[in-house]
């Protein structure tokens, strides 16, 4: 039975396609009776409530020599605020979304004791693996695949790209409407039961 | 006390002076009574154990540069480290270093354990901050100082260096000196004849060939003091910009009275400074000095620049001398000072190791770690 899910995203961008993705899954996730947390960056603390979703951003002082290496000191403060929620909330599954919060998702899900599902929107074989840190990233993203109970990729070059990886074809799933993502969920909330 | 030491440097993998601080800090803890378990680097992901204490290990690839690579091991062992706080239930996490800050930190936030740092030294010192790396390193020390709930020093003007540089509350800042296992120094022997003539004295150098270590300065100095005494012969023990400081010595014209040994195992290097004549310090920049401790255990005297930690390691004119840093005629001034008069000498080394046996020895260091610990866990 699922009653709260802890969605993590890079940062709090109403645009982004991982916000859109949190959004549009909360949305649904509601209507079941379902209550959504986001926890991301920003560069001020927020607590923003839209009826479905509750956001808590959290901002980071430091500036990184790199958006990789600032990426994963800011996943110590997504781990630190899910620590603070613990307080006066209860989580049934943590949903990672990309390799940005791969880290805070694997913690987060050990500490809770919870199924970890990781959505990709794009991985960085797709993206072609031509930047400095894009072996550093792979590697992220393959780690964050396996630690997962499930994996949700957004289309089908995703899907294509993601065989890479070896995991186990039956815990990858091509999703693009929000009631598919429940039944994920669900799915790996009865193999944990 | 149940410890989880968290660094990224653990024997037989060593860079610098924190593996030896961390193998016999934990050594003495766990002698102590004290549960000690070690999340560090590894060639492969495995459990062993090492003179009462449980070594966890976890292996990492390669990263286009130092902090990611940093970020990378941190990830590893922040996983590790959730596996074993779940298991263990630690009273303390300790980090070693900005090189293990981001995974203590992590542990401390999610099991809202204690957590200590200890900084062996600042990127501020050891190369300035000049570029957006050096500035990460700087923050991530901040970071580390920010979150540890205590921070212990290894250098009393360090300690006064980490204050002022991160804004760390007095009453947070500790200074734990650095320490010498007497025991390893048991069995050492004279290994005079495989480095020098018999007629010859050894001025010895041990350290990473670098800037930060004086090297240049000394070799400056060591024409002038050749002039004053052909007998000294210049050993030079350690790795680093090895080509560099070999073309340097051969520009002088000094290869023929230097030489140098590259990596050395931890055998020779205690007999070494069994041999050496006097141990030379010439550093810019030395948070703590643990050759210059390890040489005063076996009655060697040390030429030391008068910065950081060897102005409280070294007493001037009782267990060694002091020069002035980065300047090769006050160096040749101590190392001609120390080999002049070999009584006097010896008068220097007999009172090094007193000092040394008093003041720098595991048994008191692991104790006042203990008390830093109780502090941190609020029994204090």
């Amino acid at each position: 039975m699922i009653n709260h899910v802890l969605f993590l995203i890079e940062r709090y961008d109403t645009e982004s396609e991982s916000f859109r993705y949190v959004h549009e899954v909360s949305k649904y996730l509601r209507s079941k009776g379902i209550e959504s947390h986001l926890i991301c960056f920003s560069d001020k603390a927020m607590e923003i409530d839209s009826g479905f979703l509750k956001v808590h951003t959290v901002p980071f002082l430091l500036h990184g020599d790199n958006f990789f290496n600032w990426m994963m000191l800011v996943n110590i403060e997504f781990v630190r605020k899910i620590r603070e929620l613990l307080e006066v909330e209860s989580f049934d599954l943590v949903n990672s979304v990309d390799w940005v919060t791969i880290p805070a998702g694997t913690a987060g899900a050990k500490l809770l004791d919870v199924p970890l599902v990781v959505t990709f929107n794009s991985i960085e074989h797709e993206r072609g693996m031509d930047k400095m840190h894009s072996f550093v990233i792979s590697d992220l993203e393959w780690d964050g695949a396996n630690e997962a109970n499930a994996v949700i990729v957004r289309k089908k070059s995703t899907s294509e790209a993601i065989k890479v990886f070896r995991l186990d074809p039956e815990k990858v799933f091509m999703i693009q409407k929000p009631e598919d993502v429940l039944k994920v969920y669900e799915k790996y909330m009865k193999v944990k039961a | 006390m149940k410890i989880l030491m968290v660094t990224w440097e653990f024997p037989p993998h060593k860079v610098g002076g924190v593996a030896s601080h961390c193998y016999d800090i934990s050594r003495y803890l766990a002698r102590a009574g004290n549960e000690v378990h070690i999340l560090s680097f590894g060639n492969e992901n495995r459990t062993e154990y090492q003179d009462g204490v449980t070594v966890h290990r976890v292996n990492c690839g390669t990263a286009p540069d130092i902090v990611s690579w940093v970020m990378v091991l941190n990830y590893k062992m922040q996983k590790k480290g959730i596996e074993l706080c779940r298991e263990e239930g630690f009273d303390v996490v300790h980090a070693h270093d900005w090189l293990s800050v981001p995974a203590t930190v992590y542990l401390k936030k999610s099991f809202k354990v204690p957590m200590v740092l200890t900084l062996h030294s600042t990127e501020y010192g050891r190369s300035g901050i000049h570029s957006p790396l050096n500035k990460m390193i700087n923050d991530i020390e901040w970071f580390g100082t920010y979150e540890a709930n205590e921070v212990i020093t290894v250098g009393k003007d360090f300690r006064e260096e980490v204050k002022n540089l991160f804004s760390v509350p007095e009453e947070k800042l500790h200074y734990i000196p650095n320490g010498v296992d007497l025991e390893r120094f048991r069995n050492v022997r004279d290994v005079r004849d495989e480095f020098s003539l018999d007629w010859e004295k050894i001025v010895l150098f041990v350290g990473r060939l670098c800037h930060q270590k004086g090297v240049e300065y000394l070799i400056e100095a060591m024409p002038e003091t050749l002039r004053e005494h052909p007998e000294a012969k210049f050993v030079i023990v350690g790795k680093g910009a090895l080509d560099h400081y070999r073309k340097m010595v051969y520009r002088k014209g000094v290869d023929q009275k230097v030489y140098f040994t590259g990596y050395v195992s931890e055998e020779m290097l205690m007999n070494l400074y069994y041999s050496a004549d006097v141990t030379v310090m010439p550093s810019v920049y030395e948070p703590s000095g643990i050759v210059a401790m390890e040489s005063m255990a076996v009655r060697t005297p040390v030429v030391a620049s008068y910065t950081g930690g060897l102005k409280e390691t070294v007493v001037h004119e009782w267990c060694g001398l002091h020069t002035y840093p980065c300047d090769p005629q006050s160096i040749k001034w101590g190392i001609t000072t120390a080999i002049n008069d070999m009584t006097w000498n010896r008068w220097l080394g007999k009172n090094g190791k007193k000092r040394v046996e008093k003041n720098y020895n595991w048994d008191i260091i692991s104790k006042w770690t203990y008390m830093v610990y109780r502090k941190a866990v609020g029994e204090y």
